[in-house]
């Protein structure tokens, strides 16, 4: 147990633990010390001098944000020296930039304005300097604006700690130093990945949103944690709302997954609607869309389903997204598996877990590891997949492996991927052609380490024939490449390899045996069996829907397609195009009028994600419940009492057909 | 019964946009009270030539110093009164006039007389009678020694009259209460 400390601040006295600060002991008895560097997400700076305390037996002032508190320490935190101190500190921040309060964004939430008016400040008695500074506009989603930066450095650390890139650093020195990115180049074109936690821990109006500057970050606003519907690692994030909209989203400090970091998909892209909302059901009458009441609507989508489960006209396809709810994906699924008898009934991206499934019944079942092990890895090799792009969190933390740990990281996808630029060795084989990098790979880690006994004669022959020269001419990677990346994995102690989309779309399931048995080879196999190998799929509750039994549909002569994709940009693949027009009728639940509209002959509309409540399910199995955050518009019904409403009419039909 | 003297109240409007004016209009009828405890001498509508302002203990300012005027007056009204306090935040903090500090002055003026949209064959004006531009626009306090002053865009009402309340009661007020301290 951590040894109790005992020091009196301010005539207090106050009780602690060996290794927390002057700061951290006063806080957590109460009492107020000013700071306007320190945050609680970032590591100590002790730059700012708001926390200057007197330390009795110490000639000079101490940051309480840094200095250790000892036992028996007699810390003053408030006196006149003090104040005189903290107001002059302000005032020369005030002085050096342009902090023009009445046309700053970020007025009335600013910590510089509130340290000013708590230390009673109403203007300050230095010269101003009037620097020229320009306001860098380059990044889509947020401003950096040099004039009301106090250097604190908060952005800086947060770029580096939590995001894992550091791209911010300070640049220049004394009057001249500015917070800049990369060496110096506008934060458009910088190595910035746009998550926005530099925005979140700005104490002024330095960093702000484009979107809503003025008053997203007012005081008083309701907050309410949600989770961002783009990928399966469960990124939850808070959502400020104003007057019920969604005004911004900020990072939450207790989401169990990503913590304060998020994507700019999560924060900014899904802000973005691109498409105006579905607000009347809609049925199609003689070509033409229609807008008419819920009942008509209703009895439409009964009619058409009930027509095709009695008579012989072909089947019923149920297509669903995975951002929905696992309440709302089981209704769903029961409406069309029980009440239809629909056996094809999937969701949008459901080969990429079909192809899982698939190595689960060649190669038996595997666990795989946990976020735990990713974090511990001292290689990762990614295979298909670029998480910089699909998974941006998971993206931010391996760079924060490169550059906190120097990781190397291998990646081979066919495609040009983003995550290429962090990895140490980048492979491009050509599209098909994984296998036989993977066969090679393999033949590499059995000669280099020797394993031969450890596979059968037959296995190490097909591995053995894929020597890097025949991989690089099916593959069209280069020789070394391929000896390097075995070389790379073989000297990991414990590496890991994560899959992505772009490998389980191939619908090759041998690809994902091959990473198994690359792991087990090297006996990189977990306490509890898992192997270090991770899949990750797109769709947020991708989980959900596999257990809730999703497993594909064949879409070859659908007579009616229901379609339930929310608010899902679906990728409307040419594939799904001349499905959708080759199947008899399609019925669309959508929040916006999206190209899948087009092919639709019943509209209904849809939730969008903040509209939504319900449990999300992470790739790790990990569930997380939330409520919805705001109010759908009036006319919407949420989508469970569509699918209620459905089921009820389907049963009505059938008992009028049965009499 | 001999009655004390009452204050006298003065104000003046430099570089600014009037709005603290229009700010101290809003004290409404609390207007009366300052007229219960003090009088007016002179506002920025009561027409003064220089070195007619009269006398006050109270002299108010709006707006900062971008010409030759401004410092003229504002050295007379710190002459003519015991105590100066400046309101708003042209006066004190820097605010829009203060954004012409990050251009040349000369591309200031060419902007306004000459390349704006609407002009037809304009020239800065340039009449000896005129006052001239400073090269910077700066807080009174850069000029003159200021006692108090009030910070905000503009002040609300209640500040500005807690502040004047105070004075003609006879206190310089230490500072300004929370709820009422606002920059902007």
């Amino acid at each position: 147990m951590a040894e109790l400390i005992t020091l009196t601040i301010d005539g207090q006295e106050c009780r602690g633990t060996k290794g927390m600060t002057i700061l951290q002991v006063a806080k957590e008895n109460g009492l107020d010390i000013p700071t306007l560097c320190n945050h609680p997400w970032l590591t100590t700076h002790g730059g700012c001098r708001m926390c200057v305390v007197e330390v009795e037996g110490q000639r000079r002032l101490v940051t309480a944000c840094a200095a250790p508190a000892e036992d028996g320490q007699i810390v003053v935190a408030h006196n006149d020296r003090l104040e005189t101190l903290r107001q002059m500190t302000l005032e020369l921040l005030f002085a050096e930039r342009n902090h023009i309060c009445p046309f700053c964004a970020m007025t009335g939430v600013c910590e510089l304005q509130d340290r000013a008016y708590e230390h009673h400040i109403t203007h300050t008695r230095y010269d101003y300097i009037f620097p020229v500074l320009t306001p860098d506009t380059t990044n889509p989603y947020f401003v950096q604006d040099h004039n009301r930066c106090i250097l604190c450095g908060r952005c800086v650390r947060s770029c580096y700690e939590i995001a894992g890139v550091g791209t911010l650093g300070f640049g220049h020195r004394g009057s001249q130093e500015v917070v800049i990115a990369d060496l110096g180049v506008p934060l458009g074109e910088s190595s910035c990945i746009k998550c926005g936690t530099c925005v979140d821990v700005c104490p002024t109006g330095a960093l702000f949103d484009k979107r809503a500057p003025y008053f997203s970050r007012a005081r008083g606003l309701e907050r309410k944690p949600s989770i961002c519907p783009d990928d399966d690692l469960g990124c939850a994030m808070n959502v400020v709302l104003k007057s019920g909209l969604v005004a911004r989203i900020e990072g939450w400090t207790e989401a169990p997954v990503n913590g304060p970091l998020l994507s700019y998909r999560s924060r900014y892209e899904i802000l973005n609607e691109p498409h105006p909302r579905v607000l009347k059901p809609r049925v199609r009458k003689d070509g033409e869309l229609v807008e008419v009441d819920w009942a008509e609507a209703l009895d439409a989508t009964a009619e058409l389903l009930a027509k095709t489960q009695s008579g012989a006209d072909g089947h019923v396809v149920g297509l669903c997204s995975t951002r929905l709810p696992y309440e709302t994906l089981a209704s769903y699924h029961r409406l069309l598996a029980e009440q239809c008898g629909c056996v094809d009934v999937d969701t949008f991206r459901g080969a990429q877990r079909a192809t899982r499934r698939q190595a689960d019944d060649l190669y038996g079942t595997h666990k795989e590891c946990d976020f735990e092990a990713i974090q511990q890895a001292d290689m990762v090799l990614l295979v298909g997949f670029d998480p910089c792009t699909t998974h941006p969190v998971l993206g931010a933390w391996l760079a924060k492996k490169v550059h906190h740990d120097g990781v190397p990281i291998v990646s081979i996808s066919p495609r040009t991927t983003k995550t290429a630029e962090l990895s140490i060795l980048s492979l491009k084989p050509r599209r098909g052609s994984e296998l036989a990098v993977l066969y090679g790979l393999l033949g590499q880690l059995i000669e280099q380490r020797n394993l031969g006994h450890l596979v059968d004669r037959l296995t190490a022959e097909k591995w053995r024939s894929h020597p890097p020269g025949r991989v690089s001419y099916e593959a069209g990677v280069e020789e070394q490449a391929v000896v390097r990346a075995a070389a790379l994995y073989a000297a990991a102690k414990n590496p890991v390899i994560l899959y992505g989309p772009d490998l389980t779309e191939t619908g090759n399931p041998t690809l994902i045996g091959r990473l198994w048995e690359m792991a087990q080879l090297l006996g990189h196999v977990g306490a509890s069996k898992e192997v270090m190998v991770r899949g990750f799929t797109t769709g947020a509750n991708s989980a959900a829907a596999e257990q809730i039994g999703f497993r594909g549909a064949d879409m070859e002569g659908a007579a009616v397609v229901y379609l339930l994709s929310g608010d899902d940009p679906v990728d409307l693949t040419p594939q799904l195009r001349q499905d959708l027009r080759d199947a008899g009728a399609v019925i669309l639940q959508s929040a916006h009028d999206g190209p899948l509209v087009q092919y639709a002959d019943v509209v209904l509309p849809s939730l969008k994600w903040s509209e939504r409540g319900g449990t999300w399910i992470n790739v790790m199995g990990v569930g997380q419940t939330f409520e919805a955050c705001t109010k759908a518009p009036a006319g919407i019904k949420p989508d469970e009492w569509v699918l209620t409403e459905i089921g009820e009419r389907l049963s009505a039909v059938k008992e009028a057909a049965h009499e | 019964m001999s009655e004390a003297r009452k204050p006298v109240i003065a104000s003046v409007w430099l570089a600014g946009c009037s709005g603290c004016h229009m700010s101290l209009l809003d004290i409404d009828e609390r207007l009366l009270t300052v007229l219960e405890k003090g009088s007016i001498a002179a506002t920025p509508i009561t027409d003064f030539k220089l070195g007619s302002f009269p006398q006050c203990d109270v002299g108010l300012v709006e707006g900062s110093v971008t010409n030759t005027d401004n410092i003229k007056f504002l050295e007379e009204l710190r002459a003519k009164s015991t105590y100066l306090v400046s309101f708003g935040d042209c006066a004190g903090w820097g605010c829009v006039p203060f954004m012409r500090n990050f251009f040349p002055l000369q591309e200031v003026l060419e902007h306004g007389y000459i390349w704006s949209s609407s002009t037809v064959d304009g020239h800065i004006p340039d009449d000896e009678e005129l006052p001239t531009f400073l090269d910077v626009v700066e807080p009174i306090r850069k000029f003159v020694k200021v006692d108090f002053h009030i910070p905000g865009c503009p002040p609300s009402a209640d500040t500005i009259f807690y502040v004047v309340n105070e004075l003609l009661e006879g206190r310089m007020p230490a500072g300004i209460p929370q709820p009422l301290l606002h920059f902007d």
